[in-house]
């Protein structure tokens, strides 16, 4: 039972994935816009913003799962609670490998419309998170984090938008 | 020559009347008027030589492009989050969410509860309903993720001492707080973005 699990994941998560990218990306065109703008300029920059939140976040999680815990019967409340910042990552990682989708696209295949180019770019960026260890230990991690990072510096920062 | 008192055009108007911009009938007017008058057709040849000489400079390319600048200069359209406001909220929920269970555990949290259920006719009697709501939601909760811990698929949390929590916790905010405040600082972000 559990050895069909894994490729039944891939099969259902991959075209998902593509399919949640490119709509993220049809949804928020601002914010992807922003965020890939910001990743594109400072990826440096963005990763480390990445890391930062990504540990806040975490942390902020298991700071408040632990705490429900040992509240025992009244710490219902704290667990519920951590729900919010376990929301606001997933939201803020969503995000970011949207625009991250959006940025392949564009270098992948420039001469095509900007769908074509999110639905390309998170293609290619799934079936890379694919590859054995090293998509799935750096590539997936290192985009999710700069694309993490690129939505903080979207929120936060002006990043102007290029000439028309 | 014109008639003495005949209104002559304004510059703008002659500008206007050599690019071709005037309505038809009062470009005919102007015409008409310069034909007569001495004084704008001088006018009009002085303008007539300077646009030619505009037109005849070669474009000079700017020693810097001042597209971001004027850019970043206009009014964004997304509307942006104020990094202290958000700082200053997630500090203080996150130092109301660590005082309930030292409430829970402190003898004032004993008193509170005394004291809520002596108003339970009221609203909080309302407001504990909710909390009870709440604690068996997250029992749900709790019963679904260890139900995904199960095959291995998400670790379980240990138990984790009270100081450690609240280390955890200050480092992760004091990281957040100087992390951010750091890689996020305006002057940095504007020479970054430059060409």
């Amino acid at each position: 039972m559990r050895e069909g699990l894994g490729p039944l994941l891939v099969l259902i998560g991959a075209p998902g994935l593509v399919c949640l990218l490119t709509l993220v990306t049809v949804l928020f065109p601002r914010i992807a816009g922003a965020a890939q703008r910001s990743a594109a300029a400072m990826p440096g920059r963005s990763l480390l913003l990445g890391v930062v939140n990504l540990l806040f976040f975490t942390a902020l999680v298991v700071v408040l799962t632990a705490a429900g815990e040992r509240a025992g019967a009244g710490g219902g409340l704290l667990e519920v609670l951590a729900l919010a910042p376990a929301l606001v990552l997933a939201s803020g990682l969503t995000l970011g490998l949207a625009a991250m989708s959006a940025l392949i696209g564009d270098r992948l295949v420039s001469q095509r419309g900007p769908i074509s180019q999110v639905v390309v770019g998170a293609a290619a960026l799934v079936l890379a998170g694919l590859t054995p260890f090293l998509g799935w230990l750096l590539f997936f991690p290192y985009i999710a984090l700069v694309g993490l990072g690129g939505v903080v510096i979207g929120l936060f920062s002006r990043v102007p938008e290029p000439p028309a | 020559m014109s008639e003495p008192g005949t209104k002559h055009p304004t510059e703008a108007e002659l500008q206007a009347y050599l690019d071709g911009e005037l309505q038809a009938p009062y470009q005919t007017t102007v015409a008409e008027h310069v034909l007569g008058c001495l004084a704008c057709t001088r006018r009009l040849e002085q303008l007539g030589s300077l646009f030619a000489l505009i037109e005849s400079m070669p474009d000079l390319a700017l020693g810097k492009d001042l597209s971001p600048e004027v850019l970043r200069a206009l009014p964004s359209g997304l509307k942006r989050l104020p990094l202290l406001a958000m700082l200053e909220a997630a500090a203080a929920v996150a130092l109301a969410a660590l005082g309930l269970p030292w409430l829970a555990s402190s003898g004032l949290g004993g008193d509170l509860a005394q004291a809520l259920q002596g108003w339970g006719s009221t609203g909080l009697g309302e407001l504990n309903q909710l909390v009870a709501g709440l604690n068996a939601l997250a029992g749900g909760l709790r019963q679904g993720l260890q139900g995904l811990a199960t095959p291995g698929i998400l670790p379980s949390l240990p138990p984790i001492p009270a100081s450690q929590i609240w280390l955890l916790g200050g480092s992760a905010a004091l990281l957040w707080a100087v992390g951010n405040g750091l890689l996020l600082r305006r002057s940095v972000i504007r020479r970054k973005e430059r060409p």
